[in-house]
C-alpha cells in the first residue's frame, strides 16, 4: 500500500519501545513446516518405503530454504553500501566517500563467518581491507563477486542482501548487470538520495524491478541532511501513483543508525536507531519479504507432504481391511480398485505430462533463440547505422561501452523472459498430477531461477584503426605527384623542357593533394567496413555462447523436471502393488500374528492421519 | 575589440549582407554579431537538483532564481544586467512576449509562471547587478527530469537544436558525483562542441561538495581532493577544462546572510558544544530540539533550508573559533564554499577569454546557417563564405591556445608555467608571464625573451613526445605574441 510506512522520529512522542528483533510467525511456521517434514520422513521409513522417505527429504528441503535475496540497486553514490550496512548493523561493505562500488557484494547469514571473493579463477578467503580494495577500487578486474557472512538476526531470518554497483543513470534504461539479477531477487530496495526526487532513470528501474519482482521498495537515504525529505517522499509517491507503479517509500539514514550503534543501548542509542528508519525498514523486509516466503515454504511442505503421504495410505487402509477379515471384504476391495485405478491413471497421464514437457521444451527452445537473435539483430542494426555516420577510430572508445552495454541488455532481457517461461511450463507439467481444480504441487520446479550469466559473454575485439600515419600520408602524396610528375615532365621535356620544370611540378602537386584525399577517404571507409565486421562478428559470437548456455539450461530443467516427475509415477505405482501384495500377506496370517499386526497398522493409521491433519490445518 | 572578434565581425557583416532576403537567418546572425562586445553567455546545467539555481544565486549574490525541494526551474531562464528590475517572458509560438509581475518575498524574487511553463520557450530577467555586468548567466531545468517535456528543454537548450538566436558560450557543468550517470549527460559535449563550447568551454563543478562523505565538517576538504584526483584524470578531457568543488548552499547563504540568521547561530554555538553536536546529528533532531528555546520550529526549518546541517555545524564552529560579526561569518563561510576559487576560474578561464568563445558561437552558428539555409542570392556565396569562416577558425591562435590549455590539463603533470603563458591565468602580457601587473616594459620583454628560448629548445628537444612538442609550438607563438604586443585582453 502506498505510504504505508510512516516512522515518525521522537517528535510526535509515539515512541517505538520495541527495537528487537521480531521473530513472528514465520519461524514458527517455518518450524511447525520442518516437523511434519521430518514425520512424514519417519512414517515412509517405517512402511518401508525408503525410496519415498528419501525424496520427501530432498524436495522439503528445497522449499524449506528460505533464500529471500533482496537486490540493493541505485545510481551512483546513494547509499547503497552503508544502507546494507545499517540493516545489518555492522560495517561490512566498503563504502568510499567518492569509489563507487564496482563488484556486487552478496551478504547472507554465516554461523561461522566468511568473507571472500569470487572470480573465474576461484574463491579466495580475504581481509576486510583486501575486501575493500577489490570492491571499491576494483585493483584486480578478474574478480566477479565478493561474497560476506555473519551471524546477525536479520540474516538469520533468511535475509540475504545482495549491494549492487550504481545503475539507473539518466540515460532512462535500466543497466544490463541488475536486469540480470532481477528473475532470482524475492525483492528490490531501490536507493535514492533524499536530497531530490526520483530521477528519470530510476522510474524506469522501477518499471522493469515491479514487472519481475513481488516486491519493491524505494529508500530514501541520507534524511539526516535533508530537512524536506518528506516532502521528497510525498512528491516521490505521487509520481509512482501517476505512472501507476506500486511502490512503498521509507526515509532511512544510515549515518543515524551508525551513531545509535556506537551509542550502545543508552537512551540516546535508541532514540537514534529509531529515528534511523532502519529499524523500521527491517520490520516492512520481514512482513513483506521473510514472512510471505515463509508462509509460502510452509503452504508448499504441507502440500507436498499431503499428496505424497495419500499416496502411502493406500496400503494400511488394505492391509487393515484385510486383517480385519471377511466381513470388510467389500471395504478391501473398494481400497484396491482405488489403489489400481490411481496407478492405471498415473500411467496414463505420465504419457501426457512427458508429452507437455517434451513440447514445451522443444518450443522455449527455438522460442528463446528466435528471442535473442531478434534482440541482437535490433542491436547490430543500431549500431552499423551509428558507425555509418562518424569515424570509428574516433569514437570507438565510447562505442564499445555501448555496445557491450546494449548487447548485455539484450541477452538479460532474453534470460527474463525464458525464466518465466520455464517456471510456466513446469506448473503445466505438474497440472497433470494435480487433481483437477487444486492447486500444484510446486515441489518439482526449480526454484525458478534462471538468471544471466554476463560475465560469459565474449569480448568486443578491435578493429583496425589506424588512422594514416604522416610519413604514410607523405609517401601516399608523392606517389601520387610523383606520377604527376612523370606523366606531365615526358610530355614537356617534347618540348625541349627539363624533366624537372614548372609545369610538372605543379600537375605533381595537384595529383599529389588529389591522391591524398581519396587514399583519406578510402581509408576512412575500409574502418567503417572493419567495425561493421567486428560488430556482426561480436553478435554471432555473443548467440553462439548464449545459445548454448541457454540449451544446458533447458536441458537441466527438463532433466529434472521428468526424474521428478517419473519418480513420483513409480512411487504411485510401487504403492499400488504394495498394497495388493498386503492385502493377500494379511490373508495368510495366523489369529495370534494377524491381531498382533492389526494393532500395529492402526497405529501407522493413526500417526499418519495425524501428520495429514496437520497438514490440512 | 580584439583582432580576433574584428574578423569574426567582418565574417558575420559578409554573411548578413548575403542572407539580407531570409529574416529569420539575418535574425540569428544579428544576435551573434551584436553580441560580440556583449557579456559572456554562462550556461548553469546539469542534473535534476544538481543545485544550478542556488550556485546561481551564490554567484549573483542575491536570491533571484527560484530554488526549492522540488523541481523548480522548468524553463531556460536568463538573468542579466539591466537598470531596472523586470521579468518577461517569451512564449514558445512566436507570440509578443509578455511581462510578469516583480514580486519579492523574504528577500528572494518570486516567478510565478501559473502553469504556462509548456508554452514558454525562455523566460528572461533583468536584474540591477554588478555581478551580471560581465556575464549573462543562464538557468537550465534538469537534463534527467522525470517530468515529459522538461528533460527535452534542457538538452534541446544546450544541444545545437535551440534556435541560435540564444544559446550560451560557455558552460558550468554542475554534477554531484563524476560517475557515469553524468557522464551520460556529457554526451551532449559533443553536440556542444558543434557550438562551438566543446570542453574548452566547460567547467565542472562538483555542486554538493558540502554532502561528499555524508556531511561531516572535514566534508569541503575531502571534496577539494576528490576534484584534484579528478583533475589528473585523462578520461575528463573530453568533457571539461577543469572541475572545481563548490557547496553551493553554504555560498548562496553566505553571500545573502542575514543579521537574524547570525544571531540565530551565535545562540546556537553558546550553548556546550557536546550538546550542539548532539542536535545537528540529523535535520530532524535540529527540528524538534528543545534548545535554544528561543527558536521556534520554523524557524529552525529556515536556518536548515539557508545553511544545510552540515553548513550549520560549520557555522557554530566558526562562531566559537571567534567569527564575532555577520560579516566575518559570511567572509569565512564564502571562503570554505569555494565560491571564490569558483569565480576565479571563470573569470581568468573564461571572461578572460570571452572574445574566444563568442566568436566560436557565432562562428559555430554561421556555420550552422551556410549548412542548413540556401542562400537566397544563390549558392557560390555561401561557398565562399564557409571558406572564410574556415580562414578565421584556422588562423586565429586563440583557439589553438584553448585548445593547447585543454590538452595540458589531460596530461596530468601540472605544467604551471606553459598554462600561464597560454593564457591560464588570464590573457594580459604580464599575468602570462607571470610579472607584477605594473611591470616595467623591459622587464617584460626581457621575461618573455627568456621564456621564448626555452620553449623553442623544448619544442626542439628530441626527447619530448608529441603531445609535448605541440603544446610547446603554441607557446612559443603565444610568447611571440606577447613580444610582438598583440596580447592584451
Amino acid at each position: 500500500m502506498l505510504g504505508e510506512v510512516e516512522h515518525r522520529p521522537s517528535t510526535t512522542g509515539e515512541r517505538m519501545t520495541t527495537t528487537t528483533t521480531t521473530t513472528g510467525p514465520a519461524r514458527t511456521g517455518r518450524r511447525e513446516a520442518a516437523a511434519v517434514l521430518d514425520a512424514a520422513v519417519a512414517i515412509a521409513r517405517d512402511l518401508g518405503r525408503d525410496d519415498v522417505a528419501a525424496s520427501l527429504a530432498r524436495n522439503g528441503s528445497r522449499l524449506l530454504d528460505p533464500g529471500a535475496r533482496v537486490l540493493v540497486v541505485g545510481d551512483y553514490k546513494q547509499g547503497k553500501s552503508s544502507l546494507v550496512d545499517a540493516l545489518v548493523g555492522a560495517d561490512l561493505c566498503p563504502a568510499h566517500p567518492d569509489v563507487a562500488t564496482a563488484l556486487p557484494t552478496v551478504v547472507a547469514h554465516a554461523d561461522e563467518p566468511y568473507t571472500v571473493l569470487v572470480g573465474a579463477h576461484g574463491r579466495e578467503d580475504v581481509t576486510a581491507a583486501r575486501l575493500a580494495g577489490a570492491v571499491t577500487a576494483r585493483d584486480d578486474p578478474a574478480w566477479m563477486q565478493a561474497e560476506i557472512g555473519r551471524a546477525v538476526p536479520l540474516l538469520a531470518e533468511g535475509l540475504t542482501l545482495i549491494d549492487t554497483p550504481g545503475a539507473g543513470g539518466p540515460g532512462g534504461a535500466p543497466a544490463a548487470a541488475v536486469l540480470a539479477e532481477l528473475p532470482a531477487a524475492d525483492a528490490v530496495l531501490l536507493v535514492s538520495d533524499a536530497s531530490r526526487e526520483l530521477a528519470a532513470g530510476e522510474v524506469e528501474l522501477l518499471r522493469a524491478a515491479v514487472a519481475h519482482v513481488a516486491t519493491v521498495v524505494v529508500a530514501l537515504t541520507r534524511t539526516d541532511l535533508h530537512p524536506a525529505w518528506r516532502e521528497v517522499r510525498d512528491l516521490d509517491l505521487a509520481l509512482l501513483a501517476e505512472r501507476g507503479l506500486t511502490v512503498e517509500v521509507v526515509g532511512v539514514s544510515a549515518e543515524l543508525e551508525r551513531h545509535g550503534r556506537t551509542r550502545g543501548d543508552t537512551e540516546t542509542g535508541r532514540e537514534l536507531e529509531v529515528a534511523s528508519g532502519i529499524p523500521a525498514l527491517r520490520d516492512l523486509l520481514r512482513r513483506r519479504v521473510v514472512e510471505p516466503g515463509g508462509r509460502r515454504a510452509e503452504r508448499a511442505v504441507h502440500r507436498h507432504v499431503a499428496e505424497v503421504l495419500g499416496d502411502l495410505r493406500a496400503v494400511p487402509v488394505v492391509e487393515l481391511a484385510a486383517l480385519e477379515g471377511p466381513e470388510r471384504a467389500r471395504e478391501l476391495d473398494e481400497a484396491l480398485a482405488a489403489a489400481t485405478a490411481r496407478a492405471a491413471a498415473t500411467k496414463e497421464r505420465s504419457a501426457r505430462w512427458q508429452q507437455t514437457l517434451a513440447d514445451g521444451v522443444a518450443d522455449l527452445t527455438s522460442d528463446i533463440e528466435w528471442d535473442l537473435r531478434d534482440r541482437v539483430r535490433q542491436v547490430v542494426r543500431t549500431a552499423e547505422e551509428t558507425l555509418e555516420e562518424v569515424d570509428p577510430a574516433q569514437v570507438w572508445d565510447q562505442f564499445e561501452p555501448w555496445l557491450a552495454e546494449e548487447v548485455g541488455r539484450a541477452v538479460a532481457t532474453t534470460y527474463l523472459w525464458a525464466g518465466e517461461r520455464t517456471w510456466w511450463l513446469a506448473e503445466r507439467v505438474a497440472a497433470h498430477f494435480a487433481d483437477p481444480g487444486s492447486e500444484p504441487d510446486r515441489a518439482p520446479v526449480p526454484a525458478g531461477r534462471f538468471t544471466a550469466e554476463l560475465s560469459v559473454l565474449p569480448e568486443l575485439a578491435t578493429p583496425d584503426l589506424d588512422r594514416m600515419a604522416l610519413t604514410q600520408g607523405l609517401l601516399v602524396g608523392l606517389r601520387g605527384s610523383y606520377g604527376g610528375v612523370l606523366m606531365v615532365g615526358l610530355v614537356t621535356t617534347l618540348s625541349g623542357m627539363a624533366l624537372i620544370n614548372p609545369f610538372s611540378v605543379g600537375a605533381g602537386v595537384l595529383l599529389g593533394g588529389r591522391t591524398l584525399r581519396d587514399e583519406r577517404r578510402r581509408a576512412l571507409r575500409r574502418r567503417r567496413l572493419d567495425a561493421r565486421r567486428v560488430v556482426r562478428q561480436h553478435a554471432d559470437e555473443v548467440q553462439f555462447v548464449v545459445g548454448k548456455h541457454t540449451k544446458d539450461m533447458l536441458r537441466e530443467v527438463q532433466r529434472t523436471l521428468r526424474d521428478h516427475f517419473a519418480g513420483r509415477a513409480d512411487e504411485v505405482a510401487r504403492g499400488a502393488a504394495e498394497a495388493v501384495a498386503a492385502a493377500t500377506g494379511a490373508r495368510d496370517l495366523d489369529a495370534q500374528v494377524r491381531r498382533r499386526r492389526t494393532a500395529e497398522v492402526r497405529a501407522q493409521l493413526a500417526r499418519l492421519d495425524d501428520v495429514l491433519a496437520r497438514c490440512a490445518a | 575589440m580584439s583582432a580576433l572578434a574584428g574578423r569574426t565581425r567582418a565574417v558575420l557583416d559578409r554573411a548578413l549582407a548575403v542572407y539580407a532576403a531570409d529574416p529569420a537567418a539575418a535574425a540569428v546572425l544579428r544576435a551573434h554579431r551584436d553580441r560580440l562586445d556583449g557579456p559572456l553567455r554562462v550556461a548553469l546545467a546539469g542534473t535534476l537538483k544538481a543545485g544550478k539555481s542556488t550556485l546561481l544565486n551564490a554567484l549573483v549574490g542575491e536570491q533571484i532564481a527560484p530554488t526549492g525541494t522540488a523541481e523548480c526551474t522548468r524553463v531556460v531562464t536568463t538573468y542579466r544586467d539591466a537598470p531596472s528590475a523586470r521579468i518577461t517572458a517569451i512564449p514558445r509560438d512566436g507570440t509578443p512576449p509578455t511581462d510578469l509581475p516583480v514580486v519579492h518575498r523574504r528577500g528572494a524574487l518570486v516567478i510565478d509562471l501559473g502553469g504556462t511553463a509548456e508554452r514558454l520557450r525562455e523566460l528572461r530577467v533583468d536584474w540591477p547587478s554588478a555581478s551580471l555586468r560581465a556575464v549573462h548567466l543562464i538557468d537550465t531545468p534538469g537534463a534527467d527530469s522525470t517530468r515529459p517535456g522538461v528533460a527535452g528543454r534542457a538538452r534541446a537548450f544546450l544541444s545545437a537544436e535551440q534556435e541560435d538566436e540564444d544559446g550560451a558560450d560557455v558552460v558550468l557543468h554542475l554534477v554531484r558525483h563524476l560517475h557515469d550517470a553524468d557522464v551520460a549527460f556529457a554526451e551532449t559535449v559533443g553536440e556542444r562542441a558543434a557550438r562551438g563550447i566543446g570542453p574548452a568551454g566547460t567547467v565542472a563543478v562538483l555542486s554538493h561538495a558540502d554532502e561528499i562523505g555524508g556531511g561531516r565538517l572535514d566534508a569541503l576538504m575531502t571534496a577539494a581532493q576528490v576534484a584534484r584526483r579528478y583533475r589528473a584524470d585523462p578520461a575528463l578531457r573530453r568533457h571539461c577544462r577543469t572541475v572545481v568543488p563548490v557547496a553551493g548552499l553554504l555560498a548562496e547563504t553566505a553571500r545573502t546572510l542575514r543579521a537574524t540568521e547570525f544571531a540565530a547561530v551565535r545562540d546556537l554555538a553558546s550553548t556546550p558544544r557536546e550538546d550542539v553536536e548532539d542536535l545537528l546529528l540529523s535535520a530532524d533532531r535540529f527540528l524538534d530540539g528543545r534548545f535554544p528555546e528561543a527558536l521556534e520550529r520554523r524557524e529552525r526549518r529556515a536556518l536548515l533550508d539557508r545553511f544545510g546541517l552540515h553548513g550549520l555545524r560549520l557555522a557554530t564552529t566558526l562562531v566559537r573559533r571567534g567569527a564575532t560579526d555577520s560579516a566575518g561569518l559570511a567572509a569565512e563561510l564564502v571562503r570554505r564554499s569555494g565560491l571564490e576559487d569558483l569565480r576565479a576560474v571563470v573569470g581568468t578561464q573564461l571572461v578572460a577569454h570571452g572574445d574566444v568563445f563568442r566568436a566560436r558561437a557565432a562562428l559555430g552558428a554561421l556555420g550552422r546557417v551556410l549548412h542548413t539555409v540556401p542562400s537566397p542570392r544563390g549558392g557560390g556565396d555561401t561557398a565562399e563564405l564557409a571558406a572564410a569562416v574556415e580562414r578565421v577558425l584556422t588562423g586565429a591562435h586563440e583557439f589553438a591556445e584553448q585548445d593547447a590549455l585543454v590538452a595540458l590539463q589531460a596530461r596530468g603533470g601540472p605544467d604551471e608555467e606553459a598554462r600561464r603563458l597560454l593564457g591560464g591565468d588570464g590573457p594580459g602580457a604580464t599575468a602570462r608571464l607571470g610579472a607584477p601587473s605594473d611591470a616595467a616594459p623591459d622587464d617584460v620583454r626581457g621575461l618573455a625573451l627568456d621564456a621564448l628560448a626555452r620553449w623553442r629548445r623544448a619544442g626542439e628537444d628530441p626527447r619530448a613526445d608529441r603531445a609535448r612538442a605541440d603544446v610547446a609550438r603554441v607557446v612559443v607563438r603565444s610568447v611571440e605574441g606577447i613580444l610582438a604586443g598583440r596580447s592584451g585582453g
